[in-house]
């Protein structure tokens, strides 16, 4: 009997809702596993920390895509209510939800994509996180991974301009 | 080199490894990189190949079970089979045949060898809610995900940790359906 993978996997990043691909980050005893699951079914990738070469982290558009959605929809539907004959009471109550979803977009700032890169693939592990969330668990990552292979020492580290220096 | 994530436009080295956010000269992104020992590896040069030709084994030394005649290293930790070098995979810490290996993967004893599991839980939730929209497929979709929540229940259900309350809940659900499908039922068939 193979008694391996009897270990627990402990939760990093995860999303209560997704609307097509729920991704979710989990550590395992030497490695790092991203889960994606659709409707039926779930996908595994697993990351050696030994063999992470970088993670890094970018601002994504999305950010701006939503509040511009969103204070579109508000000004639209404000203009409805204001110009409308009568007190247009729906066109008002769908303004102030666009609204409130424009300011609570604003109010968790800006939103972040996290990459993983080995030898042979990059890989996304997070999208749609806010920046906060995001550099906290960038920084969870790089101790893990500085448990395993160590700190890059400034004096050592060869000039990334130069590979051959 | 470390390029931007966004334009590829390669950064100075003092823009890696700050753990602080850092903007691309030329697309303006904002970005963090955290770059790591194993970028700078270079590739160890490996050994040249074993070979599979008869290596003189000894009197009273094993010899591998696929490779009569070759010396074998350790035993299978799933068979007991003795294997060479050549035949042994170690996979974490354990020493296996292939064939194991290939079993393992297939019968999904080991589960770190796993890259996809169907969320049977999932699927009876699904049918159990989304046919509630137009009503009249829940008398055969009820019944389905109740099969589903019976049959899958003992299948492990995720490599991670996962509860069962999506069957519990589609379970219930249908059930509730069912009932209301039968109440419906006899009330007509009462009146009539």
């Amino acid at each position: 009997m193979i008694k391996a993978g009897k270990f627990k996997y402990e939760k990093l990043h995860s999303k209560w809702f997704c609307v097509f691909i729920n991704r979710k980050l989990w550590l395992g005893p030497d490695h790092l596993l991203v889960s994606e699951a659709v409707i039926s079914h779930e996908r595994y990738k697993r990351f050696s920390l030994n063999d992470i070469q970088v993670v890094f982290l970018k601002h994504s558009i999305s950010y701006c895509i939503w509040n511009t959605v969103w204070g579109l929809l508000a000004s639209l539907f404000g203009l409805i209510f204001l110009f409308s004959s009568g007190a247009n009471s729906f066109a008002g109550a769908l303004a102030g939800g666009f609204l409130i979803a424009l300011l609570i977009n604003i109010y968790h700032g800006p939103v972040c994509v996290l990459y993983l890169q080995t030898a042979v693939q990059v890989q996304k592990i997070t999208a749609f996180t806010r920046r906060k969330k995001a550099l906290r668990l960038m920084d969870h990552i790089k101790k893990l991974v500085e448990q395993e292979q160590g700190a890059v020492q400034k004096s050592v580290r060869p000039n990334l301009l130069n590979p051959d220096s | 080199m470390i390029g931007c994530p966004n334009c590829r436009a390669i950064q100075p080295d003092d823009a890696v490894n700050t753990d602080e956010l850092s903007w691309c000269p030329v697309c303006d992104t904002e970005f963090r990189i955290d770059v790591f020992p194993a970028l700078y590896l270079k590739p160890e040069h490996q050994a040249p190949g074993d070979s599979i030709i008869n290596d003189g084994i000894h009197h009273g030394q094993a010899e591998c079970f696929c490779h009569p005649g070759k010396r074998a290293v350790a035993p299978c930790s799933s068979c007991g089979r003795m294997l060479c070098s050549l035949c042994q995979v170690g996979v974490h810490g354990q020493s296996l045949c292939m064939s194991c290996l290939e079993s393992g993967k297939e019968k999904k004893k080991i589960s770190f060898l796993e890259n996809r599991r169907t969320l049977y839980d999932n699927i009876a939730l699904l049918l159990s809610l989304l046919p509630v929209l137009v009503i009249f497929p829940t008398l055969i979709t009820a019944p389905v995900a109740i099969y589903v929540c019976l049959r899958y229940w003992r299948t492990p259900l995720s490599v991670i940790p996962r509860t069962r309350i999506r069957f519990v809940a589609a379970f219930l659900f249908s059930m509730g359906q069912i009932v209301i499908w039968f109440l419906f039922i006899s009330e007509r068939v009462n009146l009539l």
